[in-house]
């Protein structure tokens, strides 16, 4: 009989082996009225739901501890995090930090030149002269102007002043520039 | 209807029957933990605990078949 096949399913038989189950299945067998049946649904559902609950969850964390795994060891391999260790097993010397660049150990000549001052660059003595009269700010001014080639307006907003007075500030250094050199070529030309 | 059940239906709500819950799982949260490597046992730790209450809040509650439907469904493999 095909019954007997479903009697010996596991969840079937451990259901029937508590007495109050086993009474409510021959009730509803030997005497099928609605309420009877009704009665039994109801037992095995209290019965079913524990079991499919727990195994539902204990499988979803089960699987879900081993894709963890999975996860954080492809992202270790992809991200090493120790530096001296061997790019390829075979071949022991590269390792991971020589192919590092530092960004900062670039060399070239515009940096190297704009960080040494107006005065170190000059080579006409009487340029160096005059600009030595200038003063501090004015020299300040003249270096970033002329070294660095920035704008009277980026000027002021580096040293916190207003464009005006740096425009105004340069122009007098000009000045002082040109009549420091007047005065000394002139005296030279008399020679 | 089992005690579990209750406890589900309640967790929706009740942070106290979800903390219950929690609970009757921790051993196999905690089994479940050795398949990493020690030092991620603790993020897989907050990893498990974050996946079972989402599991638990998803659970369809409606979804348990009775004693006909059942054997129906055994019947028809």
């Amino acid at each position: 009989m095909e019954n007997e096949s479903f009697l010996k399913n596991k969840l079937i038989t451990s259901f029937l082996k508590n007495s109050t189950n086993k009474n409510a299945y021959e009730l509803a067998i030997n005497n099928p009225t609605l309420e009877n049946q009704q009665q039994l649904d109801k037992l095995f559902k209290a019965f079913y739901f524990d079991i499919r609950f727990i195994s539902h969850i204990s499988s979803t964390i089960h699987f879900n501890a081993i894709n963890y795994d999975k996860r954080t060891r492809t992202q270790n391999s992809r991200y090493n995090l120790t530096l001296d260790s061997s790019i390829d097993k075979n071949d022991n010397d590269n390792s991971f930090i020589n192919l590092l660049i530092d960004e900062e150990s670039k060399i070239s000549l515009d940096k190297l030149l704009s960080h040494e001052s107006i005065l170190k660059q000059v080579s006409c003595p009487i340029l160096y002269a005059s600009l030595k009269k200038l003063t501090k700010k004015q020299l300040k001014i003249i270096e970033l102007a002329y070294v660095n080639g920035l704008s009277d307006t980026e000027i002021g907003k580096l040293l916190n002043i207003s464009q005006q007075s740096i425009s105004k500030t340069h122009k007098k250094a000009l000045k002082e520039l040109a009549s420091f050199f007047i005065e000394n070529k002139g005296g030279k030309s008399v020679d | 209807m089992s005690k579990m059940y209750y406890l589900v239906e309640r967790a929706r709500y009740d942070e106290e029957a979800l903390l219950e819950l929690i609970k009757l799982f921790e051993p196999k949260i905690y089994k479940s933990l050795y398949f990493t490597t020690p030092s991620h046992r603790e993020d897989l730790l907050q990893e498990l605990n974050y996946k079972l209450i989402n599991c638990i809040w998803k659970y369809d509650l409606n979804s348990v078949p009775g004693f006909w439907e059942f054997k129906d469904h055994v019947m028809s493999r």
